[in-house]
């Protein structure tokens, strides 16, 4: 990887002067500012939250509506990682983005998988009475393991390439900690994981929204074929959006479409973790191994909910594993991510809506496992002789 | 090593403990244990439902029965049971990754190969499977608790071993697949709480394949009935595909349906008047006129509106002359008319009539405690014995003489009406016939008279079971009293029936009411 100069110029002397004791360049008073302008964001999101923003939206599960002082982590290490963010991280982020944008196999995947959620309306027959559950669980499910594939592929091939190719040793000689290279690495990637889900996730709405709108406008409206209904497509789109609890959505299209977009956006607390983990297993792993780990994290993290109730921690709370099996079972579930949280595609095929409550109340976890794992690839990375 | 290094090892041990203190919060969210606490199917509020896991875990200690088609055994609980064979290595897979919807599809598609091939036994630990992985496929819950209470249950009784078994292990194995699915809707309708669907077809298999015609099942009814797409139907759009819309209250009719055959009635009645038509008291009384009518001339009292309504002077004083209270009838009549021709509403004002006409006159007997009076009213009803139905049918004849009909025209029509009135009388006739014996029974102090008088509900209750094969009902209530008073068949009612369908419609009413005591000592 080549890194490119910070943004401001002006700094090159304080980067010579700062090379001795390895602390990096200076901040610029302007990129701070933005820093704790997007740090205030964030604190005025937590404090929303903690007030009024943890219960459930009006007529939804209010019951188990709860707040914990643990769920403020998740924005504080939030703000944490914007303040760690210097020029130079951003630098290694951008660059980190470029380069993988770039890789051939990444443009592959990305392609096939917008065909495949393109033609996805396609498959519906495959559960008559029941299409748009199917849509759903197709286009969410094949978005995950698309996006699933990227994160972990990427993340185990992030430094270790740096340190064989040597380039690592050029980074590390310029005013970049290790702390900005990592952290800048981890920020590169979740950008090219965002751009690809938002990509993915686009095509898969928009075929979604297409498909209710043939359904439950034009069909009704015109009938006849797709393209025989394009003039009449505002009204076939006014028709859709009735939630009169009719036809394949009973909410309306664009509930429907709002609903999905929540259901990606939280399936970024997935690509996170996994992103995290990747890079830190690729410090003490080879590459492939660092790469079966990593799924099996996924399976077992997935999984998460049934080691909570073979252990007794959720549910009826009776534990259903007794002795060391349960010891063992509790302490699985105490070190996974639980990635099942960011997967609420029960909850779409409900009709449910995606509560902003527990999308807030997730996400902080997933920053805070997050910020696990980065610790401790910096904890590796800090020590690691190259 | 420098301490700032530890100190990150350190914040990331504090990192993870924090992460596990804030996952109770957000497993509360996830699950629905702070609403339903003790209700073991669910849908979950977030997260995905773990009730497989606890029967899987605790299947060893569920008691009771469950009919395994493929050992051809008895055995388990009373619910399905979940067991490791069941776990297939796609089913486990898709439980581990994540994308438990795209195996089930897969699974689902391996059951319907087999339900064309005719393996039904090979889909059931799919179905369990599929079910599993994917509690929200509706289908697979509709299709599994069909698939148990429908074929299997026929399927038990063609399979040579149990037939050498004999009656008893046919019935007890039977039974035992109707409960399982009944366990499947249960299931399914309670983890899918939202659609109409489930809560119907349990509630529908219920009552129509296990014979429960109860509170319960009205409650099942009501439910459905209750959720928003509870009357979605689909029809032809204008380019010939099917599109959904609003339909019909079907279920507030199945409601209806329901307490006319238990029978209650007044239940019935209210059901249809009060909660499907909205009628005041005072078009209840109304109605109720109308319902007279029809019990004195049959359906043809609406022709007599007709021929007074259409007539001239001179008949409309000959119609009154026969009819004195005809403007009533006709008054009632109007209202009928109106009732039924709300647009997009298919009112239930002729079954509302019918139970008027043919058993309200021996409810209300039943009611005032004349328990024989209303015995002799529904086997003359049954029977259509004109001292007790359709007395009017003289003067129907010279209606239709007055309206210039030719004598064999005429004789055809009140040969009809006799007809229709003796079909459509003794499907809910015997019903209500047993029900009075069981009162009768519960009456009784006298042991013998007792045990004449079950035997009575019993013949009755036969007489239902041998004319409506499907009259799951009756079926249940003459295996109640078998298995209390140790009953056999009755031969003479099943021959009688039997050969009674040889003239087109089968006419199971007994003839007179018996002479109990005749069967003291049965």
């Amino acid at each position: 990887m080549a890194v490119s100069s910070p943004p401001n110029s002006s700094n090159r002397e304080l980067i010579s002067s700062q090379l001795a004791d390895n602390r990096g360049i200076a901040i610029p008073a302007a990129w701070r500012t933005g820093q704790f302008v997007l740090m205030g964001l964030v604190a005025l999101l937590a404090i929303w939250y903690a007030i009024v923003g943890y219960r459930s939206p009006a007529g939804d599960t209010g019951a188990a509506d709860n707040f914990s002082p643990f769920d403020l982590v998740g924005f504080a290490i939030a703000m944490g990682l914007i303040f760690l963010t210097t020029p130079t991280a951003w630098v290694v982020a951008t660059t980190t983005f470029h380069e993988a944008i770039r890789r051939r196999w990444v443009t592959a995947l990305l392609g096939f998988a917008v065909v495949m959620l393109g033609v996805s309306t396609f498959f519906t027959w495959m559960q008559p009475g029941s299409q748009q559950k199917f849509l759903r669980d197709y286009g969410l499910g094949f978005t995950v393991i698309m996006t699933l594939i990227a994160a972990v592929f990427l993340g185990v091939a992030l430094i270790t390439p740096e340190i064989e190719r040597r380039t690592i040793l050029t980074i590390l000689s310029k005013p970049v900690t290790r702390a900005e290279f990592l952290i800048g690495k981890y920020l590169g990637l979740m950008l090219t994981l965002a751009l690809n889900l938002a990509v993915m996730g686009g095509i898969f709405m928009l075929s979604y929204a297409l498909f209710v709108v043939q359904k439950d406008g034009a069909d009704a409206l015109t009938g006849g074929n797709f393209f025989a209904n394009l003039p009449h497509l505002p009204q076939a789109y006014a028709l859709a959006n009735r939630a009169d609890g009719l036809g394949v959505s009973l909410n309306g299209v664009g509930s429907d479409v709002v609903n999905l977009g929540r259901a990606l956006f939280l399936h970024m607390g997935t690509l996170s973790i996994m992103a995290a983990f990747a890079i830190m297993l690729s410090q003490f792993l080879t590459g492939i191994t660092a790469i079966i780990v990593s799924f099996v994290v996924y399976f077992l993290g997935q999984s998460a909910a049934y080691w909570a109730r073979l252990s007794g921690g959720s549910g009826t709370g009776t534990p259903v594993l007794n002795g060391p099996i349960r010891t063992i079972a509790d302490g699985v579930y105490a070190l996974l991510p639980h990635l099942d949280t960011f997967d609420v595609r029960e909850r779409l095929v409900n009709d449910l809506p995606v509560g902003l409550n527990y999308m807030l109340k997730a996400g902080s976890a997933g920053v805070t496992y997050t910020a696990v794992m980065l610790a401790v690839a910096y904890f590796a990375f800090s020590e690691r002789e190259f | 090593m420098e301490l700032s290094k530890w100190g990150a090892l350190a914040g990331a041990g504090l990192l993870l403990v924090s992460y596990n203190l804030a996952q109770p919060g957000i497993n509360r969210l996830r699950d629905t244990d702070a609403i339903h606490p003790k209700t073991e199917a669910k849908r979950e509020a977030y997260g995905p439902s773990l009730v497989w896991l606890d029967r899987l875990a605790r299947a060893s200690d569920e008691g009771g029965t469950v009919y395994d088609p493929r050992t051809n055994k008895l055995e388990g609980s009373g619910k399905v049971k979940l067991d490791f064979s069941v776990m297939s290595s796609l089913m486990v897979a898709g439980l581990a990754s994540g994308f438990k919807s795209q195996v089930a599809n897969l699974l689902w598609m391996k059951s319907d190969e087999y339900w064309h091939e005719g393996l039904f036994t090979r889909q059931v630990p799919l179905m369990e499977a599929v079910v599993t992985l994917d509690p929200q496929f509706i289908d697979a819950w509709s299709t599994a608790g069909w698939h148990w209470a429908y074929n299997i249950y026929a399927d038990i009784a063609t399979n040579p071993d149990n037939i050498k078994g004999g009656p008893a292990v046919i019935r007890k194995k039977q039974e035992a697949a109707v409960a399982t699915g009944l366990d499947y809707l249960d299931r399914g309708s309670n983890i899918n709480p939202d659609t109409y669907r489930l809560w119907f077809e349990y509630g529908w298999t219920r009552a129509e394949k296990a014979g429960y015609y109860d509170l319960k099942t009205v409650e099942l009814y009501k439910t459905a009935r209750s959720k928003s797409d509870a009357r979605t139907i689909e029809v032809q759009g204008p380019g010939g595909q099917m599109v959904k819309e609003k339909g019909l209250d079907i279920l507030g009719r199945t409601i209806g349906h329901l307490w006319e055959r238990v029978p209650d009635f007044d239940k019935a009645q209210d059901q249809y008047a009060n909660d499907l038509i909205g009628a005041t008291p005072a078009q209840r009384q109304i109605l109720n006129v109308a319902g007279a009518a029809w019990h004195r001339y049959g359906a043809g009292y609406t022709d007599i509106v007709d021929v007074y309504r259409g007539g001239d002077a001179v008949t409309k004083a000959d119609v009154k002359a026969l009819v004195p209270n005809i403007e009533e009838i006709a008054a009632a009549q109007d209202l009928r008319q109106k009732i039924a021709g709300q647009t997009g509403k298919d009112q239930p004002v002729g079954a509302y009539i019918t139970i008027e006409a043919r058993y309200m006159p021996a409810w209300r007997m039943m009611k005032a405690d004349d328990l024989d009076g209303a015995i002799n009213e529904m086997i003359g009803v049954m029977n259509v014995n004109e001292k007790f139905h359709l007395e009017g049918l003289p003067v129907l004849k010279k209606i239709y003489e007055l309206r210039g009909d030719s004598p064999a025209t005429i004789e055809t029509a009140l040969t009809r009406t006799r007809a229709d009135e003796k079909t459509s009388s003794q499907d809910l006739g015997l019903h209500f016939l047993a029900k009075l014996y069981e009162m009768k029974e519960e009456k009784a102090t006298d042991p013998t008279e007792k045990k004449a008088l079950a035997m009575q509900a019993y013949r009755t209750w036969y007489r239902s079971r041998a004319r409506d094969a499907l009259d799951f009902y009756a079926l249940r209530k003459t295996r109640v009293y078998e298995d209390k008073y140790g009953f056999t068949t009755p031969d003479d009612i099943v021959a009688e029936i039997k050969k009674s369908r040889k003239g087109g419609v089968p006419d199971a009413a007994p003839k007179t009411a018996p002479n109990v005591s005749g069967y003291y000592g049965a």
